[in-house]
């Protein structure tokens, strides 16, 4: 169980924790997610965030602004596929796994080309690979407790 | 059992879905917004919902709508806002001005005398003032400079009013000084040629009622 709970924190709540304090402190406020936070009142959390780590996060290179949170939505995403199926080499698993990985790839292309609104980065490809990566080493290193909880 | 696995990869695909559409930007930006876009050539009050963040637009120059900055030049800011409450609010709460660029981006501005430490990103923290309703003065005056190099950079004044139902204006007045970039890089323009030495502010004041 252990196990579970590790994936859980450190692969699931932990990324995307870390994806929207930077998303928050440190990106533009023309973006929904602020107009949503001031319908939700959540506009005096935003501004306290963005006073607490927007100045050490202005300072960080560009891909850990723009990015990072990217690929670490990802990560969450594919850890929580994880935690679900308990192991990533189901069929089910890989199908939701492919699922995340299409919608993510999909969205950055679909930017490309100017089917939605926002901006293509060759850098969130990078960084989605990048996640994936780490989310195989992150079930390499969990597998085996997360095999003995299969139904 | 499989079901329920199911349903919950749904639900986390939907949640990454939810998560992208939120972080896309919004069409109406802080300078084409029409709520937010206030200014001499904008309307002059503006009636503000809880917790809102009023911007006021300021400009220099002839134009007074934004400050050209062609590359080259550097331009500093120094002006004074004076914010006044007629009255007192109803309870304890925060006023806190905070000036910069629009965009929240950390680039386009920096502050001399701004206190850097309650910054939010481009925008410097100038006055934050914790007006009670035992409060007196109803007016602080904060003199500041900023400046911003090469780029065609807005100048803000972002009113924060957090919980706290108040009625207050503000009035700036200030002038734009533009320099030759290579003059100094160290931040200080100080003995540096003044290349169009006084680009006034004209003096703008805003009027905001919160309504609950």
């Amino acid at each position: 169980m252990s196990q579970r709970i590790n994936v859980a924190v450190l692969g699931t709540a932990l990324p995307l924790l870390a994806g929207a304090l930077i998303y928050v402190g440190a990106r533009s406020t023309d973006l929904l997610m602020f107009e949503w936070m001031q319908w939700a009142g959540m506009s005096s959390l935003a501004l306290e965030t963005r006073s607490l780590v927007g100045p050490a996060l202005n300072t960080a290179p560009a891909w850990i602004r723009y990015s990072l949170p990217d690929a670490l939505w990802l990560l969450a995403y594919l850890n929580s596929v994880q935690l679900i199926w308990g192991s990533t080499f189901s069929d089910a698993a890989r199908w939701w796994t492919g699922a995340g990985v299409a919608l993510a790839i999909g969205h950055e292309a679909a930017q490309g080309a100017s089917l939605i609104r926002g901006t293509f980065d060759p850098n969130d490809l990078a960084a989605y690979l990048g996640a994936i990566v780490v989310s195989a080493a992150f079930t390499h290193r969990f597998r085996p407790d997360t095999n003995t909880n299969l139904p | 059992m499989k079901t329920y696995k199911h349903a919950t990869s749904v639900a986390a695909l939907c949640l990454a879905a939810l998560m992208m559409v939120a972080t896309t930007a919004h069409d109406c930006r802080m300078d084409t917004c029409e709520a937010l876009a206030i200014g001499t050539d904008g309307p002059t009050e503006l009636e503000i919902d809880a917790a809102t963040i009023a911007v006021l637009r300021v400009a220099g120059r002839d134009t007074l709508q934004t400050i050209i900055i062609e590359p080259g030049l550097r331009a500093e800011v120094n002006a004074t806002a004076t914010i006044t409450a007629p009255s007192a609010p109803e309870q304890a709460g925060n006023l806190r001005v905070y000036m910069g660029d629009g965009d929240f981006y950390p680039d386009a501005w920096t502050g001399h005398s701004a206190d850097t430490a309650g910054a939010v990103n481009g925008l410097f923290l100038v006055a934050d003032a914790n007006w009670s309703n035992e409060d007196v003065t109803r007016e602080r005056r904060v003199d500041f400079d900023l400046y911003t190099i090469g780029d065609e950079d807005a100048f803000y004044v972002v009113v924060w009013t957090g919980e706290t139902p108040l009625t207050f204006s503000i009035a700036l007045n200030g002038e734009v000084s533009l320099y030759d970039e290579q003059c100094d890089d160290d931040g200080d323009v100080r003995g540096c040629e003044i290349l169009n030495p006084t680009a006034d502010f004209t003096i703008i004041e805003l009027s905001t009622e919160r309504t609950e």
